[in-house]
């Protein structure tokens, strides 16, 4: 529950979930509903699968070397190099929470040790595996994460009734329910969900270099 | 199955051709090197049509292939056909391929896929064009599938679905064309004005055009900066028969698609 919260100490509030980079490249509010769908079939899903192939990782001793192979397959699948960094500056919070919490547990060592920064998913998949969280409750959470930072950064960017994106955000979890299964069953990096969503990529890679931003992402 | 297997040799290359619903023809060839186009035996692509190319470039060599002509996915009724493409590229090779246009009409369901394997210093370029739907069709529909590994190691794995008629925003939208050029064992530059470049995390780079028009596409610029870079490395090292040299190098510095 509380992986989820927004008002974790671990810098999420710097993310729209690329909410802020679809509006500055003119996709009008209406379609926030229908960007929330298409994002838990995509980008959400991918972020999922290594979140729980980075659990099997972490689950396994020494972890170290098998989380980085996760790391590389969510980076391959990544391509924007700007996604990429801004999801490692999410880790290094979730990682310093997570070294707080369970300093000794080999999981949480293998991440604050690491010799290179590793994204948000990877670190989430850890600390599910040192909180003890299933496969499929840390896909799910992935995936509502993801959807509920799009509609608390909408309520900042474009504030509407907060009750119609909390309806949307149901429904975004609802429309991936039926793949939580297949992906809570990934354990190799290769089986990691590949969805792209190429013009998510290309805001934002524009948004990064834009300096009138309100989030970096 | 099509296959197309370049091995360096001392005079000219071993070329293995297979045909299949794509016949590979011989444009000129030399120790290291090949020019291959691709030319379809008869209409393509229907529905229950599978589509298998396979492609391997042996070590130094260097395999520039060229469509004639683009492909249409004709109405299927919903029917899946396929298009697969499985290339290996051994240590010191390259790989050069300008694909034309695969359009998607209505009532097509197309799965594409691109493997690429790479060995140690080897590189390929490539171009790829989607466009959903012929003049005056919403679409049908297509499942783009990408994997790019170098010795073992993913640099890019993408799935993309795509369907006519159906604006997914931060997908495709509601554009038609889904262009791109993609490296891999080498990075493309980006000069800022012709399109964005997605740096992968390993070597390799990815431009691409989302529009409705295929002539607005900017990424034929790409593609030239990024194939004339990927062959300036092979000026001094494509060998020739002694009559070809001339052209051969003409081919490696002048032509642009």
């Amino acid at each position: 529950m509380m992986l989820a919260d927004a008002r974790l100490p671990v810098g999420g509030h710097v993310h729209s979930a690329g909410l802020e980079p679809a509006f500055a490249a003119g996709m009008p509010s209406a379609r926030v509903r229908d960007y929330l769908l298409g994002r838990a079939a995509t980008v959400s899903l991918v972020e999922a699968g290594t979140a729980v192939a980075a659990r099997h990782a972490a689950s396994s001793v020494p972890a170290d070397e098998l989380l980085l192979l996760v790391e590389a397959a969510w980076a391959a699948r990544t391509p924007s190099r700007a996604l990429r960094e801004i999801s490692r500056a999410l880790g290094r919070g979730y990682s310093r929470l997570a070294n707080k919490l369970w300093p000794t547990h080999p999981a949480i060592r293998a991440c604050v040790d690491s010799s290179t920064p590793l994204s948000r998913p990877v670190i989430l998949g850890s600390i599910a595996a040192a909180a003890g969280i299933d496969a499929e409750s840390l896909a799910r959470l992935v995936i509502y994460d993801d959807a509920q930072t799009v509609a608390a950064a909408l309520l900042k960017l474009d504030p509407i009734d907060p009750a119609t994106p909390a309806g949307w955000v149901l429904e975004a979890c609802a429309s991936v329910d039926e793949l939580i299964p297949l992906v809570a069953a990934v354990t190799s990096p290769d089986a990691i969900p590949a969805a792209g969503a190429p013009q998510n990529e290309e805001w934002a890679e524009a948004h990064s270099l834009t300096t009138q931003r309100l989030f970096r992402a | 199955m099509t296959a197309i297997s370049i091995e360096a040799d001392a005079g000219r290359a071993r070329l293995d051709l297979q045909a299949g619903v794509i016949v590979p023809r011989v444009i000129e060839r030399g120790a290291n090197y090949a020019r291959v186009a691709l030319v379809a035996g008869g209409a393509l692509l229907l529905g229950g049509d599978h589509v298998r190319i396979q492609i391997t470039v042996g070590e130094g060599c260097l395999l520039d292939i060229e469509d004639i002509g683009g492909t249409v996915a004709y109405n299927a009724d919903d029917t899946l056909s396929s298009w697969s493409v499985d290339i290996q590229v051994a240590s010191a090779g390259a790989l050069v391929w300008h694909g034309l246009p695969l359009i998607v009409s209505d009532g097509a369901d197309v799965l594409r896929s691109l493997r690429i394997s790479l060995a140690g210093d080897a590189s390929a370029c490539i171009r790829e064009t989607v466009v959903l739907g012929r003049a005056g069709e919403t679409g049908g529909r297509v499942r783009q599938r990408t994997d790019i590994e170098s010795d073992g190691v993913p640099v890019f794995v993408e799935e993309v679905t795509a369907q006519g008629g159906i604006d997914v925003p931060g997908v495709i939208g509601p554009n038609r064309v889904l262009d791109s050029v993609m490296i891999a064992g080498a990075r493309g530059s980006d000069d800022g004005h012709d399109s964005r470049v997605l740096q992968f995390e390993r070597p390799g780079s990815q431009a691409r055009y989302l529009g409705m028009m295929t002539h607005s596409s900017p990424l034929e610029k790409v593609w030239k900066r990024w194939r004339d870079g990927l062959m300036s490395n092979w000026n001094d090292r494509i060998r020739m028969p002694a009559t070809g040299r001339a052209a051969a190098t003409a081919t490696a510095q002048g032509r642009s698609s």
